[in-house]
C-alpha cells in the first residue's frame, strides 16, 4: 500500500526533524543568572519570623531584608553552600527548608529510598511462577465444608476469575492483541489455577472451633497493648513542648514578657543559642535584649529588638528601639518610635522616661515633658531609687518649662 | 435555648450511633431482623446531626452570643454568607459538619441496604463506631454549644483569612465529603474481614462511594489551591504546607486504591493490598484532621490549638491498630496467589502506578511528619519544605505521567511490542513534534520540555485509542463514541481524569518555569512601572469602609501599548478583630497569563507592590476540575447490568 507507506515515511521524517530540533534546543540551553540563583536560594531558606514561608515567599520586612542579604552575598562572589552556611550559623539548621542529609536526617532520605526498594522487590516477587509442568489431574469428589465457608467462597471466586480469564484470552486472540502461542501459555496457567483451586477446595477440612476463638483473644490482647503504647506515646510526645510557641514555626501568641523560667542563672551565650534555635520565643528574646541593654551592648540588643518588633510590636520593644535609635544618631526616628510606643501603651514607663529625656536634651515641648514625667511618677511599680531620679528630673523639666 | 437544642441533637446522635453499633451486630447475627431493626438508630443519628448543625447555624444567624462558639466566631457585622460558613470555619463547628456528613453517609448506606446483603450490617457498625468518636468529641472536648453568662453584646467575628473570600465557605464542606466518604469503603472492608466474607464484593459495593469521595477530595484540593492563590497574596497556590499535605496524602493513596481496585475486580489480584490501601486512606484522613485541627504543626492553616488533638491522635492510633490487627488475623482470607502473567501488561503498569503513588504518598508523609517526630523525640528543630518535596515530586510526577500515557492502551495479561507500538506510535510522534514546537518557541527548561512531551503523549494516546475503537464500530463516529463510553464508563471516566491531570502538570510546570516576579516595587500616585510587557500605573489610593471591615488599597491600571487592559484593586483588608491587615491580591485572569498584583504596604499614599506573571495559570484550575469530573462519568452513566457480570469482555477494545 504505497499511500500508507508514504504516510509513514512522512511521519518518520517529521519525527526525525522534531528530534533534531529538541537536541539543538537542549544544547543551546542557557545557564541560570544571578537572579535565578538568588531566587532559588531564597526558596531554600526559611524566613525566621514568618509562618512556614521561605524567604522568597515572605512578604514581610524581614523577608525583604534577607533577600537583600542573599543578593549582597552573591554579589560578593560567595557560593550557594557558603551562603546557606551563613544562614545556618545565624539561625540554626532550622532555617534550611531542605535539610542536609546528616545525623538523624539521613533517615529522611533513606526511608523513601528503602520504601522504593521494598516496593520494587514486592512487584518482582508477584510475577507468576512457572506453572506446574504436566496437565493437572482432575479429582473426583465433593468438598466436605459447607458452601458458605469463607475459604471455599474464596477458592470459588478464584476459579471464576480464572474461567473469565480463559474466555477473555480468546477475545484477545481474535482482536490480535496476543498470538496463538501466548494464548496457549496463558490458558495453561489459568487451567492450572482452576485445578489448584479445585484441589484445595477438596482438601478443606472443617475449622477447629477453638482456633478462631484463640486468635480472637490473641488479637484483642495485641490490640490492647498496641493502643496502650500509642496512648503512652502521645502523652510522652506531647509533654516536652516548649511554652510560648510551637517549635516548627508559626505565630507566637503568648505575651511578650512572660519569660517561662528563671533566667538569672543562664549566660548570655546560652540564651543566644536558645533564641537561635527557637526564633519564635519572643519572651526569651526580649529578656536577652534587656540584658544586653543593661550591659550597654546596644547594637546586640537592637538586633534582637528588631526581630521582636517583626514578631510582635510591643510597647516595650518600641520604647527600647526608639531609645537606641535616638542615641545612635537618628533622634527624629527615635522620637517617632517612642511616640508609637506610647500610642500602643500610654503608661509604658520606659517610653515615658526616654521620651522625656530626649525632649529635655533637645529642649522641645518643655510643658509636654512635665506631663510625661508626672505620668511616670503615677506608676506604682517604680522602685524607690527610680522614683527619686524621676522626681529630680521633673524638677529640671519644671524649671525649663517656666 | 438554641444551645440546649443543639446539645440535645448531639446527645441524640451519640445515642443513635451507640444503638446502631449494637443493632448492627444483632442484624449481622440474625439477618432476618432486616432493615427494620436499624431504622430508629440511623434516623436518630441523622436527625441528631441535622439538629446540631441546624442549631449552630440558627445561633449564628440570630446572633445568639450566649453560645461561646458564636461569640468567638461571629459578629453582628459579619455578612450572611460568611455567617453561614462560620458554622464550620472553626474547630468545634468543623467537627459538627464532619459528624453531619458522616451521618449522611451512614444514612445512605442504610438506605441502600437490602435483605440478603451480608456486608452492610457490620459496615454500619464500623461507621457507627467512627460516629461515636466524633459525637463523643462534641459532647466533651469540642462542645460547640458551651454557653457564656452573661452573653456579650457582640462577638469577635470570624478569622479574617476565612471571611476574606467566598471560596472558604465551600472548600471545607467539599473536602469533608471527600474525607468522610472514604469511611464507607473502609467500613465495608472491615465488615468483609470481620464477617469472613472474602472476595471482591466489598469493592463492587463501595466503588461508587469511593469515586464520589475521590471526586470531592479532588475538587476540594483544587479549590483550596485556588483559595491560597486568590487570598493569601504570597503569589503561589501550593506551599507544601503540612495542612495542604494532609489532604494531598490521602488523595494519593485513594488514587492508588481506585487503580488497584480495578486490578482486583478484573484479575482477582492485589486483594490484600487493596485492604491495606483502604485502611491507609481512612487512617490518613484522620491524620489529616489531626494535623489541621490540633495545631501540632504551626502553619498558616493551623488556627486552633486544643484538647481535641490528643483525642484525635489516640483515635488514629486505635483505628490503625485495630484495623491492621483485624487484617492480620484474617490475612489468609485475602491472600491472593501470584497471577501476574507478565510485567509488560496492563496489570504491570497498574503495579507501577501503585508503586509510584504509594511512594509519593510515603515521601510526602515522611517529609510532613519528620519535623514533628524529630522534635518530639530529640527536641531539635528542623524544617522540611518546598525544595525537599519538589525534588521528590518532580521525578515521581514525570514517571506517573509516562505510566498514564502507556498504561491505558496496554493490553491485559501480556503486551506484545508490535501491538503496543501500533497504539503508541502516533502519540510518541505527536509528543516529539509538540516538544520541538516548544523548543522553537524559545523554551529551554528541561522540565517544561518533558511535561509538554508527556502530556501530549497522554492526551493523544487516549484520543487515538478512542478514535480507533469508534472507527471499528458501526454507525457514525459520534454515536459509536457514545456507545463506547456508555459501555465502559469507568475506563473512559478515568481517561477524562488522566487528561485533567496532564493539564494540571503542564500548568504547574509552565506557570512555575515562566513566571515573572518583581517584588517590592515602590510607587507614588501617578507613577508607573514596566512589568512583563505591561505598564503598571498607580492611579490613586482607595479607602472604603464596609460593614465588617475597612478596605485600604490602591487603584492600579494595567496598560499595554497605551490601552488600559484592566483596572485592579490590590487591597489590605483591615478587620476589627485582627491587628495586622489581611493582604488581598488582585488578579487579572487571562487565557495566556495571569497578572497578579499584591499590595505589601501603603504609607501616606505611597505603595509597595509585588508583581507576578503566571502563564497558563487558569489551566491548573480547569485541569483540577476536569480530573474530578472524570469521577463523575461512571457515577452518571451507570454501567449496564450485563457488563458488570462479564468483566472480562475488555479486549473488544483492541485497536
Amino acid at each position: 500500500m504505497p499511500a500508507e507507506r508514504l504516510r509513514r515515511a512522512a511521519a518518520a521524517l517529521v519525527t526525525l526533524a522534531a528530534v533534531m530540533v529538541i537536541g539543538w534546543g537542549l544544547i543551546t540551553g542557557s545557564g541560570g543568572s544571578d537572579a535565578d540563583r538568588a531566587q532559588s536560594l531564597a526558596g531554600r531558606l526559611r524566613c525566621p519570623t514568618c509562618p512556614n514561608e521561605s524567604i522568597a515567599d515572605a512578604p514581610s520586612d524581614i523577608g525583604r531584608a534577607l533577600r537583600a542579604v542573599i543578593d549582597e552575598q552573591i554579589a560578593a562572589g560567595r557560593t550557594d553552600a557558603e551562603i546557606e552556611d551563613f544562614f545556618v550559623a545565624r539561625y540554626g539548621e532550622w532555617v534550611l527548608l531542605d535539610p542536609a542529609p546528616r545525623g538523624l536526617n539521613v533517615w529522611l532520605f533513606a526511608l523513601p529510598v528503602g520504601a522504593a526498594a521494598v516496593g520494587v522487590g514486592a512487584i518482582w516477587s508477584r510475577r507468576r511462577q512457572r506453572s506446574p509442568s504436566g496437565s493437572p489431574t482432575t479429582q473426583d469428589g465433593q468438598p466436605v465444608v459447607g458452601a458458605d465457608d469463607p475459604r471455599r467462597v474464596r477458592l470459588q471466586e478464584q476459579i471464576a476469575v480464572a474461567r473469565a480469564d480463559l474466555a477473555a484470552i480468546d477475545v484477545q486472540l481474535a482482536a490480535g492483541e496476543i498470538d496463538g502461542a501466548t494464548r496457549e501459555r496463558l490458558a495453561e496457567g489459568y487451567r492450572a489455577d482452576i485445578a489448584a483451586a479445585e484441589a484445595a477446595m477438596l482438601a478443606l477440612r472443617p475449622e477447629a472451633a477453638g482456633r478462631s476463638r484463640r486468635r480472637m483473644v490473641v488479637g484483642t490482647l495485641a490490640f490492647a497493648t498496641g493502643a496502650a503504647i500509642v496512648v503512652a506515646g502521645v502523652v510522652v510526645a506531647l509533654e516536652p513542648r516548649p511554652e510560648g510557641g510551637f517549635a516548627t514555626g508559626g505565630i507566637v501568641t503568648g505575651a511578650a514578657d512572660d519569660a517561662p523560667r528563671d533566667l538569672a542563672a543562664v549566660t548570655n551565650d546560652e540564651m543566644e543559642a536558645v533564641v537561635a534555635a527557637n526564633p519564635e520565643v519572643t519572651g526569651m528574646r526580649m529578656a536577652l535584649a534587656r540584658r544586653y541593654l543593661d550591659d550597654g551592648e546596644l547594637s546586640k540588643a537592637l538586633d534582637h529588638l528588631l526581630v521582636v518588633l517583626e514578631q510582635q510590636p510591643t510597647a516595650e520593644a518600641l520604647a527600647y528601639v526608639g531609645w537606641i535609635t535616638y542615641l545612635g544618631g537618628e533622634p527624629d526616628l527615635g522620637v517617632r518610635y517612642l511616640e508609637r510606643s506610647l500610642d500602643a501603651d500610654p503608661d509604658r514607663p520606659e517610653a515615658l522616661w526616654f521620651l522625656a529625656l530626649a525632649q529635655l536634651e533637645t529642649g522641645a515641648d518643655p510643658a509636654g515633658t512635665v506631663v510625661l514625667l508626672e505620668r511616670l511618677l503615677d506608676n506604682p511599680d517604680l522602685r524607690g531609687d527610680e522614683r527619686e531620679m524621676v522626681a529630680q528630673t521633673l524638677e529640671q523639666a519644671r524649671e525649663a518649662a517656666s | 435555648m438554641i444551645a440546649l437544642a443543639g446539645y440535645a441533637g448531639i446527645v441524640v446522635a451519640f445515642a443513635g450511633a451507640a444503638a446502631l453499633a449494637v443493632q448492627g451486630v444483632r442484624v449481622h447475627r440474625r439477618p432476618e431482623l432486616g432493615r427494620a431493626a436499624l431504622r430508629i438508630p440511623v434516623w436518630a443519628l441523622l436527625g441528631g446531626a441535622v439538629l446540631a448543625m441546624g442549631a449552630l447555624e440558627v445561633g449564628l444567624l440570630t446572633h445568639d452570643f450566649s453560645i461561646e462558639y458564636v461569640a468567638r466566631n461571629h459578629a453582628r457585622a459579619t455578612p450572611t454568607l460568611f455567617t453561614i460558613a462560620s458554622g464550620w470555619a472553626a474547630l468545634e463547628g468543623s467537627i459538627v459538619l464532619w459528624g453531619l456528613v458522616l451521618a449522611g453517609f451512614t444514612f445512605w448506606v442504610y438506605y441502600r441496604f437490602r435483605r440478603g446483603d451480608g456486608l452492610t450490617p457490620l459496615a454500619l457498625v464500623v461507621m457507627a463506631a467512627v460516629a461515636l468518636f466524633f459525637f463523643g468529641l462534641m459532647l466533651t472536648a469540642a462542645n460547640p454549644f458551651a454557653t457564656l453568662d452573661p452573653a456579650p453584646a457582640d462577638g469577635a467575628g470570624p478569622n479574617p483569612l476565612l471571611q476574606n473570600h467566598i471560596l472558604m465557605a465551600v472548600h471545607p464542606p467539599l473536602l469533608y465529603v471527600g474525607f468522610v466518604g472514604f469511611t464507607v469503603p473502609f467500613a465495608f472492608a472491615m465488615s468483609a474481614l470481620a464477617g469472613r466474607r472474602p472476595g471482591s464484593a466489598w469493592l463492587e459495593v463501595t466503588r461508587r462511594w469511593s469515586l464520589l469521595a475521590w471526586g470531592f477530595l479532588t475538587v476540594g484540593i483544587t479549590l483550596g489551591a485556588l483559595w491560597s492563590y486568590a487570598v493569601l497574596g504570597w503569589g503561589g497556590y501550593w506551599a507544601w504546607d503540612p495542612v495542604e499535605n494532609a489532604s494531598f496524602i490521602p488523595w494519593l493513596v485513594a488514587t492508588a486504591f481506585i487503580h488497584s481496585s480495578v486490578v482486583q475486580r478484573r484479575r482477582g489480584m492485589l486483594q490484600a493490598w487493596n485492604v491495606a490501601l483502604v485502611i491507609a486512606t481512612f487512617a490518613l484522613t484522620i491524620l489529616g484532621t489531626f494535623l489541621t485541627r490540633s495545631g501540632v504543626v504551626a502553619s498558616v492553616h493551623s488556627f486552633t490549638q486544643s484538647a481535641v488533638g490528643p483525642a484525635l491522635l489516640a483515635f488514629l492510633g486505635v483505628i490503625t491498630v485495630a484495623a491492621f490487627a483485624l487484617f492480620a488475623m484474617r490475612a489468609q482470607l485475602v491472600a491472593s496467589s501470584p497471577r501476574l502473567d507478565s510485567l509488560a501488561s496492563r496489570e504491570g503498569v497498574f503495579l507501577l502506578n501503585n508503586l509510584l503513588l504509594a511512594l509519593f504518598a510515603f515521601v510526602v508523609l515522611v517529609g510532613t511528619m519528620w519535623p514533628i517526630v524529630v522534635e518530639a523525640f530529640t527536641g531539635d528543630q528542623l524544617s522540611v519544605g518546598r525544595p525537599f518535596f519538589d525534588r521528590a515530586a518532580t521525578p515521581l510526577g514525570f514517571a506517573l505521567l509516562l505510566a498514564m500515557g502507556i498504561g491505558p492502551v496496554t493490553p491485559y495479561r501480556v503486551a506484545r511490542w508490535p501491538v503496543l507500538w501500533e497504539r503508541l506510535r502516533l502519540p510518541v510522534q505527536a509528543a516529539l513534534v509538540a516538544v520541538a514546537a516548544v523548543v522553537v518557541a524559545g523554551a529551554r527548561n528541561v522540565n517544561v520540555l518533558l511535561v509538554v512531551g508527556l502530556a501530549t503523549l497522554v492526551i493523544i494516546a487516549i484520543l487515538r485509542h478512542l478514535w480507533a475503537l469508534a472507527r471499528a464500530r458501526n454507525g457514525s463516529l459520534l454515536a459509536a463514541t457514545g456507545r463506547l463510553v456508555r459501555n465502559d464508563p469507568g475506563y473512559w471516566g478515568g481517561q477524562v481524569s488522566h487528561i485533567g491531570v496532564a493539564l494540571v502538570a503542564v500548568a504547574i510546570t509552565v506557570s512555575g518555569a515562566f513566571a515573572t516576579r518583581v517584588t517590592d516595587a515602590p510607587l507614588s500616585p501617578g507613577e508607573s512601572v514596566e512589568f512583563a510587557g505591561y505598564e503598571v500605573a498607580y492611579v490613586a489610593p482607595l479607602f472604603r469602609s464596609e460593614r465588617h471591615r475597612d478596605v485600604i488599597g490602591a487603584t492600579v491600571e494595567l496598560r499595554r501599548g497605551g490601552d488600559v487592559v484592566a483596572t485592579l484593586e490590590p487591597r489590605l483588608n483591615d478587620y476589627p478583630n485582627q491587628v495586622q491587615a489581611v493582604p488581598t491580591p488582585a488578579v487579572r485572569v487571562g487565557p495566556v497569563e495571569d497578572i497578579y498584583i499584591s499590595l505589601t504596604r501603603i504609607e501616606s499614599g505611597d505603595i509597595t507592590l509585588d508583581l507576578f506573571r503566571y502563564p497558563l495559570q487558569w489551566l491548573l484550575w480547569a485541569g483540577g476540575l476536569l480530573t474530578a469530573a472524570g469521577a463523575a462519568v461512571p457515577l452518571v452513566l451507570r454501567k449496564r447490568r450485563r457488563d458488570v457480570e462479564a468483566p472480562a469482555a475488555e479486549p473488544a477494545r483492541a485497536g
